[in-house]
């Protein structure tokens, strides 16, 4: 059937951009590709709510991963990782990361630029957050920093972010 | 209210997309979300804003037997539903959307010399009065379109004109790329669009937002439709 040719095409281009974010989030190659699956049976199935999405297709697609993800995640003790380095044994050389090119390379320029204009605890903090699935509490314990300061770095690491890609950008979404 | 600009929205907006907002205040945004397109719009900018930070994150190629999997269950669900419908064109626009995005790439590219190898006619795109507007042209094997505009192209710096290939068989418009409006410009299509391509009856131009339709499908009005020739 031709719309599984298409859903097969999508596959080949975000699979393992999708599945490095959830191995990152969720630690269990095993649970990582049981959400893949879940996320790509839910694209097939929601392909009209992207229609209603005003945004970018791969956008829309990590973002149910992230949320699925998130919604599995418990709040257990999580293994920190010091550096925050990718898992060597677990990255795959040949495998290419899916770069979006409806945005300019400016723009994403710009979001990188800002983020590292955070200051190191900032950065860290939505780091553990955004990429590693780590709740505000997990933060603390991970970085032995009282919580109300974790919760203060991360309100003020988002609002300089957004003021700072706010200048750079014009509207992104249609 | 407008959410747009209400600071306690935008903060959960960040603090949902960041992954910090958690349980049952989680679920409270969402629902809110479903309700308020202005609150929704605040969880979009959110995304567009973070997406970035998954850039630096190790691709990670999935077994072979995670495919097989998805094939299954989309075939269960196929045959579970009530749906009479055998295809869906909103994927198929979706995918044509994100493949869209790797085709693009190609015409962003500084423009070589816009020599194409003897390139055969594919269609002329014409006005009311058939004033002709774009010279739409393709390489033998159709891979590539040079696309060449007239002084007669109407400017609109408020939208792009977008091409669509018209299948024979009234399926759904598939996109081939944003036309320049003046100057001329060299198209590189994927696999989808030459097929799409190949079994056109005509090509369109609709009037889409400013770097084509966000959807996959035409958003705005058709204002041109031109015959494709056949390839002698």
């Amino acid at each position: 059937m031709r719309d599984e040719g298409a859903l097969r095409e999508l596959y080949e281009l975000v699979s393992a951009s999708l599945l490095g974010v959830l191995l990152r989030m969720l630690g269990s190659r095993a649970v990582a590709e049981e959400v893949l699956q879940d996320v790509m049976v839910r694209v097939w199935q929601h392909a009209d709510q992207y229609v209603a999405y005003r945004g970018r297709a791969f956008t829309w697609i990590m973002s149910i991963a992230r949320n699925r993800a998130i919604d599995l995640l418990r709040s257990q003790r999580r293994h920190v990782p010091l550096d925050n380095a990718p898992d060597e044994l677990l990255a795959d050389e040949n495998a290419e990361q899916f770069t979006d090119t409806t945005t300019s390379a400016r723009v994403r320029r710009a979001l990188h630029d800002c983020f590292e204009r955070l200051t190191p605890e900032q950065q860290r903090c939505l780091s553990l957050a955004y990429v590693d699935g780590f709740s505000q509490d997990e933060i603390a314990t991970a970085i032995a920093s009282p919580l109300g300061t974790v919760k203060s770095w991360v309100r003020r690491g988002l609002s300089n972010l957004r003021r700072c890609i706010d200048s750079w950008t014009t509207t992104t979404t249609h | 209210m407008d959410y747009n600009n209400d600071p306690l929205i935008d903060e959960l907006a960040a603090q949902y997309v960041l992954g910090t907002l958690r349980g049952p205040a989680r679920r409270r945004f969402e629902r809110v979300c479903e309700q308020n397109s202005s609150a929704m719009l605040a969880l979009r900018r959110w995304e567009d804003r973070l997406i970035e930070l998954t850039e630096a994150i190790a691709p990670v190629r999935p077994s072979p037997a995670v495919w097989r999997k998805i094939e299954q269950r989309i075939r269960e669900e196929r045959q579970a539903s009530r749906s009479r419908r055998s295809t869906n064109y909103l994927m198929l626009a979706m995918a044509a959307s994100v493949l869209l995005a790797i085709g693009i790439a190609s015409w962003l590219l500084p423009p070589r010399s816009t020599q194409v190898p003897s390139t055969q006619l594919v269609a002329t795109i014409a006005d009311e009065q058939q004033a002709p507007l774009w010279r739409v042209e393709a390489t033998p094997e159709r891979e590539k379109l040079h696309i060449v505009t007239t002084a007669a192209v109407p400017l609109d710096q408020d939208h792009a004109y977008e091409l669509w290939a018209l299948p024979e068989s009234g399926a759904p418009p598939v996109s081939l790329g944003v036309v320049p409006q003046r100057g001329e410009t060299v198209l590189t299509l994927t696999d989808a669009q030459r097929r799409a391509l190949a079994s056109a009856v005509n090509v369109a131009i609709s009037r889409e937002p400013p770097g084509g339709s966000p959807t996959g499908a035409p958003t705005g009005p058709v204002l041109f439709v031109a015959p494709v020739v056949i390839p002698g």
